[in-house]
């Protein structure tokens, strides 16, 4: 059965709490194996990861994106989400804080609006098919600091 | 308050009447149906500032006559309970004189709408857009071409 509006929304901001604590580590990384298909496709609108015919082609192949960046971390403030219950499709409207994560300095802090396609899996549980992700067009010098980008991303 | 299916035809009908009107001095109005009085532009974009008011967002609009914006929505997600859109738009800039496709790219934004007379109509657009490599051709240097004569885009 299709999930409701309120329940996609919920979902979605589970989503980003496990995100905040789990997905940057990679000893926890695979708890986001609840929210992400296998075979997830994360389409970056930006030449820092490679532009939209790059990106990943899996939940593995993004996971090391996720912890290939030991040197800094990155934290989700959600401020809006958007749903299309009939297309299971969620729109957040974020903003993302990299911090040193020896320091905890505050490095950049840029807004995001990625779309997630979801999908009901074989025992009927929503997952992150697709990502296509679009930020916050900064000058190079800030999108410089992203210590992931240009790794393989 | 619009239904599901009452947003994807205004949608339509709405990018329709961008192509036909949204970039000529002389019909601009007609997108009236479509942009609420205090219509705001929120681009997410370094250098590109925030756009208050419809009439503002004319000028800003109609101020590269020498390049025209094509915007073809390749996909549209509706939220009906917040009474929202957003899209993902292939933009094409093309030289008006020739056709001549000067760049693409795509565009992402989310349009919150809000009732104005009895109608529903778009009351922001927050922007994002694709960032493309250091030096490769930019919107803004096909439309400074019309700037550069008049210090800006209004």
């Amino acid at each position: 059965m299709k999930p409701s509006y309120q329940e996609i929304v919920q979902w979605m901001k589970d989503y980003f709490a496990t995100y905040n604590q789990y997905a940057q580590d990679a000893a926890t990384v695979r708890r986001l194996d609840e929210y992400f298909a296998p075979d997830l496709r994360f389409i970056p609108y930006m030449y820092v990861f490679g532009g939209p015919q790059a990106g990943h082609h899996s939940r593995e192949d993004f996971y090391r994106m996720l912890t290939g960046h030991p040197d800094d971390y990155e934290q989700f403030e959600v401020l809006d989400i958007f749903v299309d219950v009939e297309r299971l499709v969620a729109v957040a409207f974020l903003i993302a804080r990299i911090y040193d994560s020896r320091t905890d300095e505050l490095l950049v802090e840029k807004h995001y609006l990625p779309l997630y396609e979801l999908t009901l899996d074989e025992r009927g549980a929503l997952k992150i098919k697709t990502i296509r992700f679009f930020w916050e067009a900064s000058p190079p010098e800030v999108d410089a600091k992203y210590s992931g980008a240009g790794k393989g991303n | 308050m619009m239904t599901y299916d009452e947003i994807a035809a205004w949608v339509d009908e709405y990018f329709a009447a961008f192509d036909k009107y949204g970039q000529d001095p002389d019909l601009i109005h007609h997108m009236d149906k479509y942009f609420s009085k205090d219509f705001v532009f929120n681009p997410y974009i370094a250098q590109v500032g925030k756009v208050a008011g419809r009439e503002q967002w004319y000028k800003v609009l109609t101020s590269h006559p020498s390049g025209v914006e094509k915007l073809t929505p390749e996909d549209v997600l509706i939220d009906e309970r917040r009474q929202a859109f957003a899209a993902q738009i292939k933009a094409e800039i093309k030289d008006r004189d020739t056709g001549e496709v000067l760049v693409t790219k795509r565009y992402f934004a989310r349009y919150p709408l809000v009732e104005e007379e009895g109608v529903m109509k778009i009351a922001r657009l927050d922007f994002f857009w694709e960032v493309l490599p250091p030096g490769a051709r930019e919107i803004d240097d096909v439309f400074e071409r019309d700037w550069g004569r008049r210090g800006g885009p209004a």
